[in-house]
């Protein structure tokens, strides 16, 4: 189906979904992955695109410095211009490169750690259902267990 | 010299570049068969059934950026201009990064269009959708017109005869004419019968052909100047004329007009306007925002983001090169004789480079073969911009305003596939109206829309939490309604004229002047605007925050959780 928000075959999955989204909530490493995230944004929003429309300005209201010449005829504007890539292409390296090795693992732990405490959960709820109990969902497992 | 006289490409060339033509239409087609076979629901046609990796996603993500306004625009700004080129070219680069911020959680939180993302945020996703649903089609309509006045002017300044010269061929009219039709029909195949599977890999296609044609015209161009870049800056500053002043920032933005500081300052303000707005807009820009969900996970969206920062800068990089080589091998006087506006500078490099490498023959093939890729870039281009268009009509408008979320699937394909009919069908007619205006106010819209209704609303949407419906609502509108109006009321549609000819360079004939706003494109104050009536209308609504719904949203956006896998919609 295209959508749809009444019963559907991805019912028991979306209750799923929500048992390890509660799981995560209270997971503290949440807390951390949501804070590195942040950082990272508010560098990467402020830093490149800061860069970028500096060197505009400059161009635009510091033409005494921009063409003041270097080297041959390598002026400051030149040299800044070409600066600009190769700051894009560090950037968007280092940007990688922490995503892969400390968000891509948290967020993998987290993950993983939801997942098992949700398959937990669930056969502890069966097993209490089984024994007349009563299944309740909407509660989910909280984050017992996910550490 | 033959290329300043008569037609573009005479006798053998126009051979070559017709069976070109003919070799790049089968390519398309055989795409689209085989896109076609393979698309069978809904995931399949909006997102390539969220199949591709991420250096095929990258491929055809810089291809919004590598295009034919970049391959012959930038390149001809530079050869005319000189260092003011690196400020565009800076530009188009400049705008990836930002994109890395949006990408993955763009991914995680919606499945087709950044309506989905939008309406996430509030428990009335209608007004959002409809918002959403308009900003989009102003956007991609905009542009897709002013790519195929593009189509056409390429046609035309090739193969056309220009009025009162004598020669082989097409008058220029008819050659701009038939290249628009010829796209469109191209564009209606691409995208009603391939999807998105379709739509991506002819981009791929284009992608790779672009950076081919453009790496072997440097390496042929650095070759001629012993591979010493110092030298072929200062042979292109001499056969400027100009002397250093070519190499410096001034030559066309922000340029000094003596006596008149006031004018001098809004040249300046002006430039920065439209740094402001290319390095905010790409990122919202339809067809960049659509292919975020063509991917498996929220990962390979930030690697296909990597990839296209890659390649739009060495791409980049290339049309520098480019330009100020053909500012340096074909030289001013001959450049200004083919186009004043220099878009041709890139081809009649090539054709010089060709007949240097091969003789005159050579130069023909060189520049058919050029000609063509622009074509292609051209098309694909306008091929993701109608797939954006009417995923956006059929999913948010359709599917989720007027049936209430409860389409069926097929009605749905069915009229998304109606839409990139009529949204073609529409735009053809206005191309061809309006090739020999001045189209630069599109252009101007272009970024100026995609940078001021939709980046507010989608950063707002990811980073805010006391963000509302009502806020997306009045953040799209107020970007939308200022931006248009503004450049409604600029000197690019009324009111500048050329002082050395007495020619108006508006869209309005010469006597028409309705401008009182200074700037040429409205980002400056714009952007702002849209930020500043997101705030105001999530203030000053009743509507709930939903800060359960935003941290919810958080969990789904960093995690993946209940984030569209591919193989489940």
């Amino acid at each position: 189906m295209v959508a749809g928000s009444g019963p559907s075959p991805r019912h028991r999955a979306d209750l799923r979904d929500h048992a390890r989204y509660v799981a995560i909530r209270h997971d503290e490493r949440f807390a951390a992955l949501k804070r590195k995230t942040r950082r990272l944004a508010i560098l990467t929003a402020v830093l490149f695109p800061g860069w970028y429309l500096l060197y505009v300005v400059a161009a635009e209201f510091a033409r005494r410095v921009m063409t003041y010449r270097l080297l041959g005829v390598l002026n400051v504007a030149v040299v800044s211009g070409l600066l600009q890539f190769a700051v894009a292409f560090v950037i968007a390296w280092r940007h990688g490169r922490y995503c892969r090795e400390v968000l891509d693992p948290l967020a993998a732990q987290i993950v993983g750690d939801a997942e098992r405490s949700v398959r937990w959960g669930a056969r502890r709820r069966l097993t209490a259902a089984g024994q007349g109990g009563a299944l309740v969902l909407s509660r989910g497992p909280g984050g017992e267990g996910s550490r | 010299m033959i290329v300043a006289g008569a037609a573009g490409v005479p006798g053998g060339g126009r051979t070559v570049t017709f069976a070109l033509v003919a070799l790049l239409v089968c390519v398309i087609l055989g795409i689209t068969v085989w896109a076609r076979a393979r698309t069978a629901d809904a995931v399949d046609f909006y997102a390539g059934g969220r199949r591709f990796s991420g250096p095929q996603n990258g491929l055809a993500l810089a291809g919004a950026s590598v295009s034919a306004a970049s391959f012959l625009g930038v390149g001809g700004i530079v050869a005319l201009s000189g260092y003011d080129g690196f400020l565009y070219a800076t530009g188009l680069l400049a705008a990836w990064p930002p994109a890395l911020l949006v990408a993955e959680r763009m991914r995680n939180l919606g499945r087709f269009t950044m309506g989905d993302v939008l309406a996430a945020r509030t428990a009335h996703g209608p007004p959002v959708r409809i918002a959403a649903a308009v900003a989009t089609a102003t956007v991609s309509v905009c542009a897709l017109v002013a790519q195929m006045v593009g189509a056409g002017a390429l046609a035309g300044l090739l193969f056309g005869v220009r009025p009162g010269v004598r020669g082989h061929g097409l008058p220029a009219g008819t050659a701009e004419a038939l290249a628009i039709v010829v796209a469109g029909a191209l564009v209606i195949c691409c995208v009603m019968a391939g999807g998105m599977k379709g739509t991506t890999w002819v981009q791929i296609v284009k992608v790779a052909l672009l950076m081919a044609a453009a790496a072997v015209m440097t390496l042929l161009v650095l070759a001629r100047f012993g591979f010493d870049p110092a030298r072929l800056l200062g042979a292109a500053a001499r056969a400027a004329g100009g002397g250093h002043a070519f190499l410096e920032p001034g030559t066309r933005y922000g340029r000094a007009i003596a006596g008149h500081p006031a004018r001098t300052l809004d040249g300046e303000l002006d430039t920065l306007s439209l740094a402001l707005a290319l390095v905010l807009g790409t990122a919202g820009l339809p067809n960049v925002l659509a292919r975020f969900f063509s991917v498996p996970n929220a990962r390979a969206a930030r690697r296909s983001v990597n990839w296209a920062i890659g390649l739009v800068g060495v791409f980049c990089l290339m049309t520098l090169v480019l330009g100020f080589g053909a500012a340096a091998l074909v030289g001013r006087p001959r450049l200004l004789a083919r186009d004043p506006a220099g878009n041709t500078a890139v081809p009649q490099l090539a054709r010089e480079l060709g007949r240097h490498a091969a003789g005159p023959a050579g130069g023909d093939v060189a520049l058919a073969i050029a000609a063509v890729v622009a074509f292609a870039a051209i098309v694909a281009v306008v091929a993701g911009l109608v797939l954006a268009a009417s995923t956006s009509l059929a999913h948010d408008y359709f599917g989720h305003v007027l049936m209430l979320g409860r389409p069926r699937e097929r009605q749905e394909l069915a009229v998304a596939r109606f839409a990139a009919f009529l949204i073609t069908a529409v735009a053809v007619p206005l191309a061809v109206a309006a090739r020999g205006l001045n189209v630069a106010f599109l252009v101007a819209l272009v970024f100026a829309v995609a940078a001021s209704a939709n980046l507010p609303a989608i950063v707002c949407a990811l980073f805010w939490r006391r963000f509302n419906g009502a806020g997306a609502v009045a953040g799209i509108y107020g970007g939308l309604v200022t931006a248009v109006v503004l450049v409604v009321f600029s000197p690019v549609v009324s009111g500048r004229v050329d002082p050395a000819t007495g020619r108006s360079l508006s869209l309005f004939p010469r006597g028409v002047d309705f401008h009182w706003f200074p700037l040429d494109n409205p980002g400056l104050v714009s952007i702002p605007a849209g930020f500043l009536c997101a705030v105001a209308g999530t203030l000053l609504s009743r509507e709930r925050a939903g800060g359960e719904r935003f941290a919810r949203l958080t969990v789904r956006a960093l995690t993946g959780v209940g984030a569209p896998r591919p193989g489940r919609p």
